[in-house]
């Protein structure tokens, strides 16, 4: 479509009553294509920035240049502001892999030299999120965005995991599903702030559900689900009240209002057996939001993530196999019936 | 007005003073999930969810009662479900997705008859016989089904058998010429695959098989090249690096002929992390970490450039025609 006809395009659907700064517009349209990359340019730009780093931090480490902490705390504050300002004054997708790779190697010199004398670990790893908050606030590049929201809950989760509370792990938790939860449902007031957060939305996004994974998959008490320790049903509460409250806003928008109580009671019951198991209700949280939202990146994560949710559930369930096939065909008729039940007051509604 | 995404939205914000009801009022319009996208999405989330449990459940069943069983009733229960699917592929009128899918699923049981019946008859150890009988006797179906899982799972039945066989009768095939074999076997079904896309005019193959292939060509090839860096035959190299640089070299061939930014994409960052590890290979100081970092990010940057440009003139070009 030619840039005058997607203009056309767009007045019409903002409407009359809405002033658009066509000129503003017009250059907008005509970069975009210029800017447009797919998500291969992306994968490629964070995998080549991190590979690229990665090899940078061992050139620093085999010649002996970290010993020197002053340089490196140094060089890590210039690269990581560089890298923060660049983008301001030229826009351009190809810088994209020299900033990423400036900001990352930055985080690592300045927490070589912060980590080698004065300071412990745990308060590195919380200067190093400092840095990641810092970065989304001043910067909307989709790349830095992205890997700014795993710098944040990544060094969190390590200054937690040296510090060694697990109640630490379930704050985190519930931070980051609670901040995705909301970041996804609030789209609409969120855009229009028109500040870098909003700008960086896309990026944003799925940077949380990438936490959100991490922190289903990767933490602690999901690695030893149900054995060792008891509170696993914290994190799954977390998701089920988040849950309830994305179907209800749901069912609000769509106004449902008569069998409201129905459903939430329903799916109360639903998710009750997966208590113990956080990354069912977790995996259907990510699934349904991003269903919600028509998020399909995110649906696909959802929908991987509830398939191995629901596999290592019956993995580890401690029970016969012949248990466990009751259970799975009672379930199986279960959701059939459920089906059925949905069919019928779809035909009733129509 | 149709075809409104979110990207849309985003611009009017972004060059508008439009407030935030109105941007509420344009998601929930145009980009948010509709109650009919709700009633067909719990529609197929129930009956996967349902009739996942539910084959699962017997499936479990039958594990559970395995030992006690009959061999005769194992081996019928097996053959029972191999041709009860068969017979629903052959008989039924159900749409033919839901055929294919019945004619996969007895394409595995196929390879579960094979492991019962090894289990009984202790067939013997070779894990390869089994995967080539499980190979040949499904191929027929492969060749009828037109459905593109079922050429995956066929691929990869055949890159097993090839793998055990090396390790189980041919200890004497060094490395390099295993992924020479597989590299060239795998280009072979490539190849076999993109003709096919250019003559049907459906979507079988579909393209996520044909970019899964690729994407595993590239894959064997690095993986293959580096680990043939820390051995010591020369000549196995040499004649590796070769063969990769001839595929190689088709690759991107067909990717500036097809316009399919896909594969140059996937090609050039292989050889990327294929020169870097000849680089650290060659001498393991500081200086070539130093260069291995340096040269990643200028490859990757214009890699991206090339691609953006390419892109460019491509959308230009295809606009142009129609």
């Amino acid at each position: 479509m030619s840039p005058e006809k997607q203009l056309e395009r767009l007045r019409n659907l903002a409407g009359n009553d809405v002033q658009l700064n066509e000129i503003g517009l017009k250059e907008e349209l005509g970069a975009i294509e210029a800017n447009r990359s797919s998500i291969a340019i992306k994968i490629l730009t964070i995998v080549g920035g991190f590979l690229a780093a990665q090899a940078f931090m061992g050139f620093l480490i085999i010649s002996g240049l970290y010993e020197n902490e002053l340089a490196m705390i140094l060089t890590g504050i210039l690269l990581i502001v560089g890298s923060l300002a660049a983008p301001r004054y030229f826009q351009l997708l190809i810088a994209d892999t020299l900033g990423i790779c400036a900001f990352l190697i930055g985080c690592g010199a300045l927490a070589i030299g912060l980590g080698l004398k004065m300071f412990e670990v745990e308060e590195v790893a919380l200067v190093l999120a400092g840095i990641g908050v810092i970065a989304l606030r001043v910067n909307s590049n989709y790349v830095l965005a992205f890997v700014s929201v795993l710098l944040v809950t990544g060094s969190i989760q390590f200054a937690i995991f040296d510090f060694g509370g697990i109640f630490g792990d379930y704050l985190l938790f519930t931070s980051v599903a609670t901040m995705m939860t909301f970041f996804v449902m609030k789209e609409a007031s969120i855009l229009p702030r028109r500040n870098n957060i909003s700008k960086s939305f896309d990026a944003i996004r799925a940077g949380l559900i990438v936490a959100f994974v991490f922190q289903l998959y990767m933490t602690r008490f999901s690695l030893d689900l149900g054995r060792t320790e008891s509170f696993v049903w914290i994190p799954s509460l977390v998701n089920m009240a988040l849950l309830l409250f994305v179907i209800h806003q749901i069912l609000n928008e769509r106004q449902i209002i008569h069998q409201k109580a129905a459903i939430l009671i329903g799916s109360v019951i639903l998710l009750a057996p997966t208590i113990f198991a956080p990354a069912i209700s977790g995996s259907l949280l990510i699934l349904i939001l991003c269903f919600h939202k028509v998020y399909k990146t995110g649906m696909a994560i959802g929908v991987v993530c509830l398939i191995l949710a629901i596999t290592r559930y019956y993995y580890e369930l401690s029970l016969t196999l012949l248990e466990k096939s009751i259970l799975m065909m009672a379930s199986g008729i279960l959701f059939l019936l459920m089906l059925h039940l949905i069919k019928k007051v779809d035909v009733h509604e129509n | 007005m149709k075809l409104v995404n979110r990207e849309d939205v985003q611009i009017i914000v972004k060059h508008s003073n439009v407030h935030k009801a109105k941007v509420a009022e344009l998601l929930n319009e145009h980009v948010h999930a509709k109650q009919k996208d709700w009633q067909k999405f719990l529609r197929l989330l129930f009956i996967s969810l349902g009739v996942g449990f539910v084959t699962a459940g017997i499936i479990f069943f039958f594990a559970y009662n395995w030992d006690e069983l009959n061999k005769f009733i194992k081996l019928a229960l097996v053959q029972g479900l191999v041709v009860a699917s068969s017979l629903i592929v052959v008989f039924s009128r159900v749409s033919p997705v839901i055929k294919n899918i019945t004619l996969t699923g007895a394409a595995m049981l196929v390879g579960l008859l094979f492991a019962v019946f090894g289990q009984i008859y202790q067939t013997g150890a070779n894990a390869y016989d089994f995967f080539l009988a499980w190979t040949i006797f499904i191929t027929l179906w492969v060749l009828i089904s037109r459905f593109s899982p079922m050429y995956l799972l066929f691929i990869l039945l055949i890159n097993t058998t090839l793998v055990l066989y090396s390790q189980q009768f041919a200890p004497q095939w060094s490395s390099s010429t295993l992924t020479i074999i597989l590299l060239l076997l795998n280009t072979a079904f490539l190849c076999g695959m993109l003709f096919l896309q250019l003559r049907n005019q459906d979507d079988f193959p579909a393209i996520w098989l044909t970019h899964l292939i690729s994407l595993a060509i590239t894959a064997i090839a690095v993986i293959g090249i580096i680990i043939n860096l820390s051995e010591t035959e020369e000549d196995g190299l040499f004649l590796l690096t070769f063969v990769v640089f001839i595929l190689f070299g088709i690759g991107v061939w067909h990717g500036f002929s097809s316009k399919k930014l896909f594969y140059l994409a996937v090609i050039f960052f292989g050889i990327i992390i294929t020169i870097s590890a000849f680089i650290i290979d060659a001498s393991q100081e500081s200086a070539s970490f130093f260069f291995v970092s340096i040269f990643i990010m200028l490859s990757v940057t214009f890699l991206i450039y090339g691609m953006i440009k390419l892109q460019k003139e491509w959308t230009k070009s295809l606009n142009n025609e129609s």
